[in-house]
């Protein structure tokens, strides 16, 4: 066989769970490595920043990053690695839409009262009487400069950074996901089958109910939103049915359907938006609002019953959002002038 | 939109059957109206997605209101009723992300309105004058003030 292909697998803000992910695909690695070499990993391969920057332009065939960009560390390794590889490839719902980081931007005042927060006095929890911040900079008493990356204003999803070739979504991808990528690169490599197109999202066009094997009923009224853990959930009726605010509707589908269908848990959204939406949580909102308690006294309604129907959704923001703020179409907190 | 760089920007959501009407009849009617709002005209109030609020509002509109039947009129039974569940729950989602409410209404304006929706706009476009530009409106136009330095 022909040279190896070239792969990087990288971080940025992360927990790992994309890592573990990747493992997952068990019988699939030995595949993997039959066509690939990792050649810059920050958890799989012992390499530095300067391995990379070493590499000539274009010499990785495909990068793979997961995690948030959160900081100016994980901004340049994007750029970096785009300059060095010929695919990339955002691997997992913070890299694709921002994730669950992304929620940071929808805190009023921004990283300042973020950092606050976590080091000021807001917190009862917090005890930091000098008042010690991480500084960007700091010079040792013995002379030496050290540095520290300093945090974005707010995250984007990588293609607002870098041009980027495909997209993985989830959190983290599910294994068959993994496995139709690293199947089309396999015989792409192996027997000349072209790649998925520029731009593709490696997963279904269609919603999760499509994949969902619930039952659904042909009409919905939810008279009353429950959480999770209120109610004892059936594990075949359709959980807007029993009033348990369930993505599926706006979500993409390619997962498989396994929160619904083994976990017994509602979508929470991961998979971001479908391809005919531009934004999951109005999506979302629009289909929970049609649904949400229709009572036979429509005509005379007041404004407070009907702001009492809508409050039964705690947080609409975080709950609609949940993974893809960074990607929404107004994607950070503002400050409004009062009157 | 392009339109006089200070004056407040208001994109008006109407539907066909009742409000639509109404705004061709307060025309019709040479009722004096302010001049600073751009009426898109749709099927249903329930046509009117949450997103393109948010849309609006993201291209930098000061001020939006949604406009359909009143409740019983729907052209449609009852897509007035489901419209104002999301416009109530959209509400609360604003808040969150920091836009005041008060740049955002809902209406129920008729086909004989014509007058309604004359005072509507007035009162709205006197509310939103008081509140000056959307933040958002004011952070576009300074990105575009750096690009045009940088481009300079």
């Amino acid at each position: 066989m022909s040279e190896k292909i070239r792969l990087a697998i990288a971080t940025a803000a992360t927990c790992d769970g994309c890592d573990m992910a990747i493992i997952d695909i068990d019988g699939m690695l030995l595949d993997l490595f039959d066509i690939a070499d990792i050649v810059f990993s920050q958890t799989y391969v012992d390499t530095k920043y300067e391995d990379l920057e070493k590499m000539p332009d274009g010499y990785i065939t495909a990068s793979l990053v997961h995690g948030s960009m959160r900081d100016e560390e994980n901004v340049h390794l994007a750029k970096l690695l785009r300059k060095k590889s010929k695919l990339m490839v955002a691997f997992g719902a913070c890299s694709a839409f921002g994730g669950i980081p992304s929620l940071a931007n929808s805190v009023k005042g921004g990283m300042g009262k973020i950092w606050q927060t976590v080091y000021g006095k807001d917190t009862a929890s917090t005890v930091n009487p000098e008042g010690t911040t991480p500084q960007h900079k700091w010079k040792t008493p013995l002379g030496r400069t050290l540095t520290l990356p300093e945090a974005e204003q707010k995250i984007v999803p990588m293609d607002k950074i870098i041009d980027v070739d495909y997209y993985l979504p989830g959190c983290p991808p599910a294994v068959s996901t993994i496995k139709t990528f690293v199947g089309a690169v396999h015989s792409h490599v192996t027997k000349g089958t072209p790649l998925p197109p520029k731009g593709a999202i490696i997963a279904s066009e269609k919603t999760l109910c499509e994949e969902c094997p619930r039952v659904k009923p042909e009409k919905y009224n939810i008279k009353k939103i429950n959480r999770p853990y209120e109610i004892e959930l059936d594990p075949e009726k359709c959980f807007l049915e029993q009033g348990v605010i369930c993505l599926g509707v706006a979500t993409r589908a390619g997962c498989g359907a396994q929160c619904t269908k083994v976990g017994n848990m509602p979508c929470r959204g991961c998979y971001g938006p479908t391809g005919l939406v531009l934004d999951q949580g109005a999506s979302m909102l629009s289909a929970l609002g049609s649904i949400l308690d229709m009572t036979d006294h429509e005509l005379d309604m007041t404004d407070d019953e009907l702001e009492k129907i809508v409050a039964q959704v705690p947080d609409p923001l975080g709950t609609f959002y949940r993974y893809t703020f960074g990607n929404a179409i107004i994607n950070e907190a503002v400050e409004d002038a009062e009157e | 939109m392009s339109a006089d760089k200070n004056k407040p920007l208001i994109v008006v959501l109407s539907c066909n059957w009742c409000t639509y009407a109404g705004a061709d009849l307060a025309g019709v009617s040479r009722f004096q109206m302010p001049t600073n709002f751009r009426l898109i005209r749709t099927m249903c109030s329930a046509r009117i997605d949450p997103e393109l609020v948010l849309k609006a509002f993201a291209k930098g509109a000061d001020g939006v209101i949604v406009a359909g039947c009143h409740p019983g009129d729907c052209h449609y039974i009852s897509g007035n009723y489901r419209e104002r569940r999301r416009i109530k729950l959209l509400e609360m989602m604003l808040k969150q992300i920091g836009i005041s409410p008060k740049r955002f209404a809902l209406e129920w304006i008729s086909a004989s309105e014509g007058q309604k929706f004359a005072d509507t706009m007035r009162n709205f476009s006197a509310q939103i004058d008081r509140l000056g530009m959307s933040p958002i409106r004011i952070k576009l136009m300074e990105e575009n003030e750096r690009k045009e330095v940088a481009h300079v």
